[in-house]
């Protein structure tokens, strides 16, 4: 297991060594079941959802498979002509992170149009790049981690490099913030990086409004302390001392999902050693 | 947020490993790319083992302790990630990776874990934590992502800052994945505060073709 996704009602698991997707559902009463599972390609590696939609990256097979994020059945596959390494999605806007090696690196923009996804333009070199976030407004970060960098993608090019904590491992929106595996996560208000300081090895990090007061607030996983963090912000650009809550052992991946659809932004954490996911339901 | 209410739910994926059963190397000794063999039964190379932590070597031993490569040192800290960075093709090149801790993780960084040519072979170093760290130890498995006998796995003792014996190996021919050590061999096997070296070797007989070989625990 190394990356998942929540949709309305579900977790979508990534399986690599099966080669397959599972579908985790949300029961009315009672445990969570396996409603199904599907294959994809060869060597699976990333997974996001866009509407009702779900894209699987598969490394060997080097393509994408697209499939109803219900129902799993298989509405296509693409051919990426690289090994992908990371997906980032929005809209109707995806971003492949492609190359075996890191001085191969590129970013592939596609576009869903109605005959399918198809290429938005050709690879953007990004040597060093590990994966890509996008903002609200279509802004692309790609991160450089073993040079402690991010990039913005415009126009073709990775322009206006600057610096974030070293071991950047994965980015996300609203705000713009990453992970740091040194410890803490970085996060741009409204514009500015602001390095919050928790947790030892920290895999992946969201943002929110969990408390519905309008102000945003962050969600992180810390590998070593098995624990999530919460920074509420204060709306002024600062963030309260994280609140810290235990989860399973090998916290390595993170998402927001509405258990039991009543409108409050809830937490599941991919726990790779525990073999599971917790569920971190808000207000309780 | 003000708490959190937590539930786990485990998960029932068929992870496809074998059945953990041991398949002789190939006779040998330390060739010149630094691949390690011992000769003979896995059990044979664990009396050996034995017998070298305890001192008691004979001239021939002392000799192909000399000739072992020296290893890196892994670090005293948590092995969080098991990352293929290459040059890993010799014990000498192998990844240090820290303290055992819970599972092995490989496959987790930006770059894929793999086997990238059928000969290929990824070697990492790693230390032990205390004795009450080696019991509930998740196994010591390796599996391949494309549904192949990708790689075959050795373990190996670490005397004197060298290379030592060949502990165990896992060569099964059966696909997806090879598991070196069981939850309950771990502590049978391997000692407290002690380095080893884990070998992860392209299976005999491996025919990638186009695929890239990946791997990951």
């Amino acid at each position: 297991m190394r990356d998942m996704t929540a949709v309305p009602g579900a977790i979508i698991l990534i399986d690599e060594t099966n080669a397959k997707l599972w579908r985790f559902e949300e029961a009315a009463t009672g445990p969570w079941t396996t409603a199904k599972n599907v294959p994809v390609g060869s060597g699976p590696r990333s997974v996001v959802a866009l509407g009702s939609e779900l894209l699987a990256a598969s490394t060997n097979s080097r393509s994408l498979t697209v499939l109803d994020a219900t129902t799993l059945a298989q509405t296509s596959s693409v051919a990426l002509g690289d090994v992908p390494i990371h997906l980032t999605a929005r809209g109707e806007k995806l971003w492949v992170t492609t190359g075996l090696e890191p001085a191969d690196r590129a970013i592939q923009p596609w576009i869903r149009a109605a005959s399918g996804w198809t290429r938005a333009g050709p690879p953007v070199p990004a040597a060093g790049a590990v994966s890509t976030a996008v903002g609200t407004m279509d802004q692309v970060m790609v991160l450089f981690p073993t040079v402690a960098e991010i990039g913005w993608l415009e126009d073709g090019a990775i322009v206006r490099r600057e610096a974030v904590c070293p071991d950047a491992h994965s980015g996300r929106v609203v705000p713009l913030a990453v992970a740091c595996r040194s410890g803490g996560i970085d996060a741009w208000i409204d514009g500015t990086r602001t390095h919050l300081e928790g947790g030892e090895v920290v895999y992946d990090v969201v943002g929110a409004d969990f408390d519905r007061d309008g102000n945003v607030d962050l969600a992180g996983i810390d590998l070593a302390g098995k624990q999530a963090l919460i920074w509420m912000g204060r709306g002024d650009g600062q963030f309260l001392e994280p609140r810290t809550h235990p989860v399973s052992a090998g916290p390595i991946a993170l998402d927001l999902l509405d258990l039991g659809r009543d409108g409050d932004l809830d937490l599941v954490v991919l726990a790779f050693e525990a073999r599971g996911f917790d569920l971190l339901r808000n207000g309780e | 947020m003000n708490s959190l209410g937590r539930a786990s739910v485990a998960l029932m994926l068929t992870m496809g490993c074998d059945d953990g059963r041991t398949v002789p190397p190939p006779a040998g000794g330390i060739d010149a790319a630094g691949r390690a063999d011992a000769a003979g039964d896995p059990m044979d190379a664990m009396v050996f083992a034995d017998a070298t932590m305890a001192g008691g070597l004979d001239a021939t031993a002392m000799d192909a302790m000399a000739m072992a490569p020296l290893v890196p040192v892994p670090p005293m800290t948590g092995a969080f990630d098991w990352p293929d960075i290459e040059p890993n093709d010799t014990a000498a090149q192998a990844v240090p990776v820290g303290i055992l801790e819970g599972a092995m993780w490989m496959g987790f960084g930006a770059t894929p874990s793999r086997i990238a040519t059928n000969t290929d072979t990824d070697f990492y170093v790693f230390r032990t934590g205390n004795a009450a760290s080696l019991v509930g130890q998740q196994p010591m498995s390796v599996c391949g992502s494309q549904g192949v006998d990708l790689v075959d796995l050795y373990l190996y003792a670490v005397v004197n800052g060298r290379l030592g014996a060949l502990l165990k190996s896992a060569a099964t021919t059966t696909p997806s994945c090879e598991t070196i050590l069981s939850t309950a061999e771990i502590p049978m096997v391997l000692m407290p505060e002690s380095i080893y070296v884990l070998e992860v070797r392209a299976a005999a007989g491996l025919m990638l073709g186009a695929n890239t070989g990946g791997y990951n625990a």
